[in-house]
């Protein structure tokens, strides 16, 4: 009862923060509860979409890759951002967020929910898991396995890159 | 209590809204590998040509793994003299961007000097033998047409800046540094693709027929592709 209430108090916040955020698709894919985004794998490897998008505050961004990571965005409330590869650090939470820390390669990091849940975790070189999208926590998606190389043009002559299907 | 689930409701349909506008999900992701060209050695495949050209696959696949030389052989052999490539070791760091470009230079500029490599395959090997299969492993394969119409501007321009080294210009830009590449079309021929950005027509036809024996002069790259699904 008392997250309703919080939520209660939150909910003109949690909107306007949802609509401002809806171009910068930054809490995009969230499941259809409530859970943790995924964390960046140890190589290259993509953090998990959205946590949650709604509910409770103080969402945690997904971690980013070990290595080449981009950082997942914070929430947009209280938000932490994920900790991210050698890039980039994510955007923090548009309200009280915490930006993540950069990493250290090139990989992109999870992306927070736009209000509560944390960001899951990923696996080596894989997509973390999408964030849930309401109140209660969730699981997030399971972490990825896939290893995969490193991005760009790579000492073997190979041409890596990382593409996000629409 | 009816007012707060009522905003929640709103919230969740807003959410859902402006999802579809947003960026993909990384559940959806692939990790694309283009590799380096594979060049064939001219003195092999010149004296194989035209009326010399093997009649039986098995003839034809041998020629082809005879004039291949594949990135990954000529960093070795062109190591030995040549300075300036660095092949890191098990348990070794990444290497730099900067030795990264200057691999390839040296290998495309070693490809040519001691190994008289240009990109002048036969198309009829290209046509008939699994050249990136047998050279680079089975998860390879040559780019095909649904590989090219996969291609985004954002990912052409990765190709391009991955290949803008220091030096791209003067060392052999047209054989380790092009983005115009053998093609395997939907239907089954052999094509041409230009991968480079800004293009909006990427396929195009093959010039020459793809049974032909003589090899093919042009600034086409034989490269080969890798699709690794990035699964949550």
């Amino acid at each position: 009862m008392r997250d309703v209430c919080h939520v209660g108090r939150l909910c003109g916040l949690v909107l306007g923060a949802m609509v401002a955020l809806a171009p910068l698709g930054c809490s995009s894919n969230g499941s259809a509860v409530s859970g943790s985004g995924g964390a960046g794998g140890t190589n290259s490897g993509a953090g998990g979409a959205a946590g949650g998008s709604s509910g409770l505050v103080k969402g945690a961004g997904g971690a980013g890759a070990a290595t080449g990571g981009v950082t997942g965005n914070g929430g947009t409330t209280s938000g932490t951002g994920g900790a991210g590869g050698s890039a980039t650090g994510g955007a923090g939470g548009t309200t009280s967020g915490t930006a993540g820390a950069a990493g250290t390669t090139s990989s992109p990091g999870g992306a927070a929910g736009t209000t509560s849940s944390p960001g899951g975790a990923g696996g080596t070189s894989a997509a973390g898991g999408n964030g849930g999208t309401a109140g209660a926590l969730g699981a997030g998606g399971a972490a990825g396995a896939v290893a995969g190389p490193p991005l760009g043009l790579q000492y073997d002559g190979t041409i890596s890159y990382l593409r996000v299907r629409p | 209590m009816k007012m707060t689930r009522m905003i929640l409701a709103v919230a969740a349909s807003l959410g859902a809204l402006s999802a579809g506008a947003r960026p993909a999900t990384a559940s959806g992701a692939e990790v694309v590998e283009v590799s380096a060209p594979i060049l064939p050695r001219v003195s092999v495949l010149y004296a194989a040509e035209g009326n010399n050209f093997p009649a039986s696959l098995a003839d034809q696949a041998a020629l082809a793994h005879q004039a291949a030389l594949t990135f990954d052989f000529l960093m070795t052999a062109c190591s030995m003299n040549h300075t300036g490539i660095v092949i890191p070791g098990p348990g070794d760091p990444p290497t730099t961007p900067a030795q990264n470009a200057a691999n390839l230079e040296t290998v495309a500029n070693c490809a040519y000097t001691d190994f008289v490599s240009k990109p002048y395959w036969i198309p009829a090997l290209v046509d008939q033998v699994d050249i990136c299969g047998t050279e680079l492993g089975p998860s390879w394969h040559l780019i095909t047409e649904a590989d090219v119409n996969d291609v985004t501007e954002a990912d052409a321009q990765a190709m391009a800046a991955a290949l803008s080294t220091p030096n791209s210009t003067t060392f052999f830009g047209n054989f380790y540094f092009s983005l115009h590449v053998w093609v395997r079309a939907a239907g089954g021929s052999l094509a041409r693709a230009d991968l480079s950005p800004g293009v909006t027509t990427r396929m195009s036809a093959l010039p020459v027929a793809a049974t032909s024996t003589t090899h093919y002069e042009s600034d086409m790259a034989l490269r080969c592709i890798r699709r690794t699904p990035v699964t949550p």
